[in-house]
């Protein structure tokens, strides 16, 4: 397209246009040379495209494969936009022509619509390789991810978060490579500052948007998610540093980031959830079973009594008999009920505690008179029940504590009457300890111990089922106790039996 | 848990000749299968009598299983919740030896009988008792599936 020979006629080295010799027309220009070679154009805008096209083709461009009059009717190359690299180096030129959708301001206050593929991701590397402080991303859907992990993308920001400290935050849609990527990402190291979380499918957006520093943006637009290739898979992409944008952009950000650790944290209570449903509804079936159980002696030996009653006289034993068994069951149906009772208290958390200060020793000294009642049906004259209220020759002061006095009573009653279930001769001691902090009520057995296999669930629902237990005693005596501030555990003995103890905090006032 | 000490001793012959039907109930709760037992003996006297059945009871399933005699049983009520062992597996390894014992099964939970039927093909599950049940209609059960 050299127009050396051809000074008499002089077209216009990009356009092709026409140029008449010596025209003083405003808008011919005189030769112009570029690279040792002297041109003329038309329009001042055909030089500087002339020059752009020379400096992205080099002398190649001369022998464009392109005709000439494509450059005058093609709209693309009448519109196209320089890369963001070169806005800085050109002036802002006023005088565009047929760019409606490019609002020029000034040089560090502008929006610019971006429309080919290759240059949105120039601009996207660009501004993401010049950040300082931080990078945000949304992608619009998980191959976006994809897409820019194959052109090594997320491979550079990790580098840089690394090497440079720049925090990063990415909000993307989620499949299953994703998910292993991330957990690669997050095993990378301490010093990796990339935050990734999800974003709901239902909430995925159509475009990708980039976020440096608070202070540029780029919004890409997907044109087909299909395709793997970025080139095709892009449409136009939006490019601003206004500050109005840009923060609108941070915002949205924040609010999707913020929503996805919501989401996070509801999913893992619905997991709670379903596990605690799941533990209830195994809790109903054991109490049904156990309820019903006791219920079923009751019924019968009473009806068969009935149905026996001319015959009665003859058969005190049997009546006598069936009798102590319809109450015992009645009995152990009364215990299970409240126990069963107090567990949905305490599992819904209305089980009141009435707190009052009480003198450990009239806690203890309580119980032991209850059990005392509790067993007098099946006292086992070979077991010995021993308290010893004193701590020491110096030390006579009473341990107030700020308890539920019932509740605490119920607690020793149950201890003892395990102590007497396990224990066939021996002795039951009872004895106290006391700290600056708490004070700590001890059971000892010379019995048959603790199961080791029962060992591990002592304090659960349903564990131990003894002849007489109901299997919840120890549960809900540990709630109680845990309630008060204390603790609660049990153990065999190194020569025979177990103990069992619970502390709680004494009263300071 | 050993087996209920209410069992009789009768010799051979005599078992086989003074009762009608014998039957077996394992249930682990002593109190359960000491309250059936003598529900059904009740019933002997007050019945017709030449349909007296005799009750054999265990309270553990895995002696229930070692003393197990064919051709000796009518019946055997099983509960589910047994330890150990489940009440369906017990039923299979007796059904192993007597194919021909009838069985009823005790339960004081929910049944689901198609789950049930998939996992236990080979077992009768046409006879379930709920606990607790009345002695008339348990009565009333037994011998009917006796007859």
């Amino acid at each position: 397209m050299t127009n050396n020979t051809d000074k008499q006629q002089n077209k216009c080295a990009l356009c092709g246009k026409l140029i008449k010799e010596q025209q003083k027309d405003n808008s011919a220009i005189d030769a112009e040379i570029i690279d040792g070679t002297s041109y003329t154009f038309d329009k001042n805008e055909c030089m500087l495209m002339f020059k752009r096209l020379r400096s992205v083709y080099g002398a190649e461009f001369e022998n464009s494969l392109v005709p000439q009059e494509q450059f005058v009717s093609d709209p693309f190359w009448n519109r196209a936009i320089p890369t963001v690299q070169e806005i800085k180096d050109i002036e802002v030129e006023k005088e565009a022509v047929g760019r409606e959708e490019e609002t020029v301001i000034a040089k560090q206050d502008t929006i610019k619509l971006i429309q080919d593929p290759a240059e949105i991701q120039r601009t996207a590397v660009d501004i993401g390789t010049s950040a300082k402080d931080e990078v945000l991303i949304i992608f619009s859907t998980a191959n976006a991810f994809h897409r820019q992990e194959r052109l090594g993308g997320i491979q550079a920001l990790s580098e840089a978060v690394e090497k440079r400290g720049i925090n990063a935050r990415i909000l993307t849609p989620k499949d299953k490579s994703i998910e292993n990527t991330v957990h690669k990402l997050m095993q990378r190291g301490k010093h990796t500052k990339i935050e990734i979380r999800f974003i709901e499918p239902d909430l995925q957006s159509q475009v990708t948007t980039l976020i440096v520093d608070r202070k540029s943006s780029l919004v890409v637009e997907l044109k087909d998610d299909t395709k793997e290739s970025i080139y095709e898979a892009i449409g136009l992409g939006i490019y601003s540093n206004r500050k109005a944008t840009v923060l609108s952009y941070v915002s949205i950000f924040e609010s999707f980031w913020k929503q996805a650790e919501l989401h996070q944290q509801l999913g893992r209570l619905y997991e709670q959830l379903k596990v605690h449903d799941q533990m209830q509804k195994e809790f109903i079936n054991v109490a049904a079973h156990e309820l019903r159980t006791p219920i079923q002696p009751i019924i019968g030996l009473a009806e068969i009594l009935r149905s026996k009653k001319d015959t009665i006289v003859r058969s005190t034993d049997i009546y006598d008999e069936y009798l102590s068994i319809i109450i015992r069951n009645a009995r152990r149906l009364k215990e299970l009920t409240e126990n069963i009772l107090d567990i949905t208290r305490i599992e819904s958390q209305s089980m009141n505690l009435n707190t009052q200060k009480a003198d450990i020793d009239n806690l203890i000294l309580g119980a032991i008179q209850e059990s005392t009642e509790n067993q007098s049906s099946i006292i086992n004259h070979n077991v010995k029940l021993m308290y010893n209220p004193s701590l020491g020759e110096n030390d006579r002061s009473n341990i107030l504590v700020s308890v539920d006095k019932g509740r605490i009573i119920q607690v020793i009653t149950n201890l003892i009457s395990n102590a007497f279930s396990f224990t066939k001769k021996g002795v039951i001691s009872i004895t106290k300890e006391k700290t600056l902090e708490d004070v700590t009520v001890k059971i000892k057995d010379t019995g048959s111990g603790i199961d080791p296999q029962i060992l591990p669930r002592l304090f659960t629902k349903f564990t131990t089922r003894s002849e007489r237990g109901t299997g919840l005693g120890l549960y809900i005596c540990k709630q109680i106790v845990e309630a008060h501030g204390g603790k609660i555990w049990g153990k065999n003995n190194d020569d025979q039996g177990a103990t069992f103890g619970f502390s709680l905090p004494i009263n300071r006032e | 848990m050993t087996k209920d000490i209410s069992r009789t001793t009768t010799t051979t012959t005599e078992k086989k000749q003074s009762f009608w039907k014998r039957v077996l109930i394992v249930d682990d709760d002593a109190d359960i299968t000491m309250t059936f037992k003598r529900g059904i003996e009740n019933s002997n006297d007050h019945s017709d009598s030449s349909k007296r059945i005799e009750v054999y009871t265990y309270n553990d399933p895995m002696a229930a299983l070692s003393d197990f005699e064919p051709n000796f049983y009518g019946l055997m009520l099983i509960d589910i919740n047994l330890p150990g062992i489940n009440g369906f597996q017990l039923c299979e390894k007796i059904l192993e030896l007597d194919i021909n014992v009838r069985v009823c099964f005790m339960s004081s939970g929910e049944i689901n009988r198609e789950a049930l039927r998939e996992i236990y093909p080979r077992i009768s599950l046409g006879c379930f008792i709920k606990k607790p049940v009345n002695m008339d209609y348990f009565i009333k059960r037994v011998r009917a599936e006796l007859d």
